[in-house]
């Protein structure tokens, strides 16, 4: 069996710890359901509401900890050398150092099942003629508690909590493979992120419900499905995404040769995943998740000047591989540009009915502006990184992103001049493509600064 | 056994290594010294495969670490100046953990940690926790946890640091013990008296650049290189208060000695690397009615190579 596996399965799953889940869980639903049938709604509440804290709180915390705690602990080094594979590091951890919380969700999980069961063999019973009325009323008002399919009672949490902990463990690698130190507060981050991008997932499916909010209310999408269908598939499949994500880094980590391949196949999937709400508007949400994608891997990859260099250089020497291991910003960019000039070549996008008349909007000009107004934030990423020691100027990046993408765009529009930072028209474009050509023009300046040489101190 | 020339690594705007080249053979210690910041840390996890060089080449253990780092990760054990351990494994946990890591069975890791733990005499805290240990005892295991293994090349990246002097005297005798089992040992440490005691050769770092290699241990095969000079330490069992100008006279029949040191009771002297020549001044020495208790072949130390290397630009010297 996978070392990395059993390690953390000694670490998470003591005999006591083994004995103790089923043990005050089965008390707790004992206490909740005491005196009432099986099929309480207390018990299936509880059941739920433990699911989502535990996945949310616990697990996510401990899939990102996972790689945190090499660093901390300063045994990654080790780890590499030990003779372990990316892959076998990669599941060995996520499902590892999870595996008491799988356990936990699972009794749950099996509580939710059972309660459903016993409340669908007690509604069938009370519907005989004779059976006391207080108890048909009572299954008639709890039949939208119960109302999901067995199927969807396990595969949704399964799904959702695999890509909690699949998301906070990418999150961690990404941004602590190559440091050699671990914040404190890293791991609390890697958490909120793994629970926005869950809540942004979560969302997005509701947002394209055709009906009610029930488990079986239809969502358009390619095909009708299901919302509890839907999101499993979403969770299970942007789940798997993360982790060949995380297994790609595991590679970078063990110096292994990678390429923008999978990143590539990741950006077609969300497009994919994401027109699918709505065909007819299929170059604007292209558009969105490509520059999504661009922002989050210029934020979150690190830029090394000599890494840019070799690239250049590789490029002049053989094309074909510079052009599958370019930064992964890269492809999300020319994508988004690619989207944003067919946009212009059908003439634009509809005028949206809330748009100011003052404004002077071009849709045709403002896509245009847009893009290079994301090159010019995308530069700026890049700056902040290459002066940062670690190629992550992340907390600088952000900062200097929100003065000019949220602070400049209000105080412009407060002056009766909103063209200079909100693609509009033609202006804003022409002020979009000045601000990036300055800003790369400084990323210039910055490769072309000296390298200082190494400084000794006494011994 | 590593061979690396002109390795380049920049950490963003600082270059931490610049051209550094070195070879280090077979089955010996050599150890890499340097003031901080020369590069020694950088210098060892490239060769560790931990980080890929910028530019340069290195071939460890026979393996290009550009083209295959894993294939050098696989071959070479590192122990970085930290101790990373997991706290709430056991000694023997760790080992059995790192052994079916370097994909041995269970029942072969187990055989090897046994094995692995007697050679470093960590028997006895096989069942205790790493967080129970003190930093020697830590650092044992660390060290035995990168010996399942069995790598060819042990890299040490300062093992002495925070070692009271009983755990930097089993230190030394556990090198001396690697060293004897074949395997190659590169270590750096800012102790260099205790490096003394086991290295044969030394690497002395300065900016970024190796800019001394030196020979420690008396070379054995010195009788064959008759023109190699060597040193010779000399003890007199009584003051003598002329010794100096009487060893001057004696040394002007020797052709190509000199008188390096001497005090009243002790002097050190170059002589060339023959036997004949060696029995000879021994026989002099013995004539002119010197009281001599002790005539050997001395090593060179550490810190005579280290001090002796020449100060760069870029430090105005080591203090």
């Amino acid at each position: 069996m996978n070392p990395e596996f059993v390690r953390n399965l000694i670490l998470q799953c003591s005999k006591l710890r083994l004995v103790a889940a089923p043990l005050v869980l089965g008390m707790l639903f004992l206490i909740v359901s005491w005196g009432e049938r099986l099929w309480q709604p207390g018990v299936f509440w509880i059941a739920q509401m433990l699911i989502w804290a535990i996945a949310i709180l616990w697990g996510a915390r401990l899939a990102a900890d996972s790689v945190a705690e090499e660093m901390r602990e300063r045994t990654w080094d080790q780890q590499r050398l030990s003779g372990l594979g990316p892959w076998q590091m990669t599941w060995g951890k996520i499902l590892g150092a999870t595996s008491y919380t799988w356990l936990v969700i699972g009794l749950c999980i099996l509580a939710l099942v059972v309660s459903q069961i016993s409340f669908e063999q007690a509604r069938a019973a009370l519907t005989e003629p004779g059976a006391p009325s207080h108890l048909r009323m009572k299954t008639h008002l709890e039949k939208e508690t119960f109302s999901a399919p067995i199927a969807a009672l396990f595969l949704q949490p399964m799904m959702a909590t695999f890509f909690l902990y699949a998301t906070a463990f990418f999150a961690a690698l990404l941004a602590l493979v190559g440091q050699d130190r671990q914040r404190g507060l890293d791991v609390t981050l890697f958490q909120a992120v793994a629970l926005l991008a869950f809540l942004m997932l979560y969302f997005l499916v509701f947002a394209g419900q055709s009906e009610d909010e029930s488990p079986t209310s239809l969502v358009e999408w390619w095909v009708p499905l299901p919302n509890w269908l839907l999101l499993s598939l979403s969770f299970g499949s942007f789940a798997l995404a993360a982790l060949l994500g995380s297994y790609h880094q595991m590679r970078r980590a063990f110096a292994m040769s990678t390429n923008a391949l999978p990143w590539i196949a990741f950006l077609i999937f969300a497009v994919l995943w994401m027109v699918g709400f709505s065909r007819e508007n299929w170059d604007l949400l292209a558009l969105l998740t490509l520059g999504a994608a661009a922002y989050a891997a210029v934020l979150l990859e690190p830029h090394r000047l000599g890494r840019y260099r070799r690239w250049l250089q590789a490029g002049t020497r053989a094309p074909l591989a510079a052009l599958i291991s370019a930064p992964a910003w890269i492809y999300a960019w020319v994508a988004s540009a690619i989207i944003a000039l067919l946009i212009v070549a059908r003439g634009g996008l509809d005028v949206p009915d809330w748009a100011d008349p003052v404004l002077d909007l071009d849709t045709s000009w403002a896509v245009i502006a847009a893009i290079l107004f994301m090159l010019r934030d995308i530069g700026i990423a890049v700056w902040a990184g290459l002066r940062a020691r670690d190629g992550r100027g992340l907390w600088a990046a952000l900062l200097l992103l929100a003065i000019l993408d949220f602070i400049l765009p209000v105080l412009s529009g407060l002056a009766e001049w909103p063209y200079l930072f909100i693609p509009l028209n033609e202006i804003s474009a022409g002020a979009a493509l000045v601000q990036a050509l300055i800003v790369w023009a400084l990323n210039l300046l910055e490769a072309q600064r000296p390298i200082s040489g190494p400084v000794s101190q006494p011994i | 056994m590593i061979k690396a020339e002109g390795l380049v690594y920049d950490y963003a705007r600082i270059r931490a290594l610049d051209g550094a080249s070195l070879s280090v053979p077979k089955g010996q210690v050599t150890a890499l010294v340097g003031a901080n910041g020369a590069g020694k840390t950088t210098l060892m996890r490239l060769l560790a495969g931990l980080e890929q060089m910028q530019e340069g080449s290195a071939v460890i253990g026979g393996i290009d670490a550009a083209r295959d780092p894993r294939g050098v990760q696989r071959q070479v054990g590192f122990l970085a100046d930290f101790i990373g351990l997991y706290d709430a494994l056991s000694a023997r946990q760790h080992l059995l953990h790192f052994g079916r890591a370097a994909g041995l069975s269970t029942a072969a890791a187990r055989e090897r940690s046994d094995q692995v733990a007697g050679q470093l005499a960590i028997g006895e805290l096989m069942l205790r926790g790493a967080a129970e240990m003190s930093r020697g005892q830590r650092q044992r295991l660390a060290i035995a946890c990168s010996l399942m293994k069995d790598p060819e090349i042990l890299i040490l990246d300062e093992p002495a640091s925070g070692l009271d002097p009983e755990a930097r005297a089993a230190l030394s005798r556990l090198m001396l013990s690697l060293k004897a089992s074949g395997k190659t040992l590169l270590v750096s440490s800012h102790i260099l008296s205790e490096l003394d005691d086991y290295s044969d050769r030394v690497v002395v770092m300065r900016a970024g650049r190796v800019i001394k290699t030196e020979d420690l241990s008396p070379d054995p095969a010195a009788g064959a290189q008759a023109a190699v000079p060597m040193r010779i330490a000399i003890t007199f069992g009584e003051k003598i208060d002329d010794l100096e100008e009487r060893l001057q006279a004696i040394l002007a029949d020797f052709p190509g000695s000199d008188l390096l040191s001497a005090g009243m009771m002790d002097a050190q002297v170059a002589l060339i690397a023959d036997p004949q020549m060696r029995s000879a001044l021994l026989r002099a020495l013995i004539e002119a009615d010197l009281p001599v208790t002790d005539f050997a072949a001395s090593r060179r130390r550490l810190q005579d190579a280290y001090f002796g290397a020449p100060p760069t630009e870029s430090t105005g010297g080591l203090a």
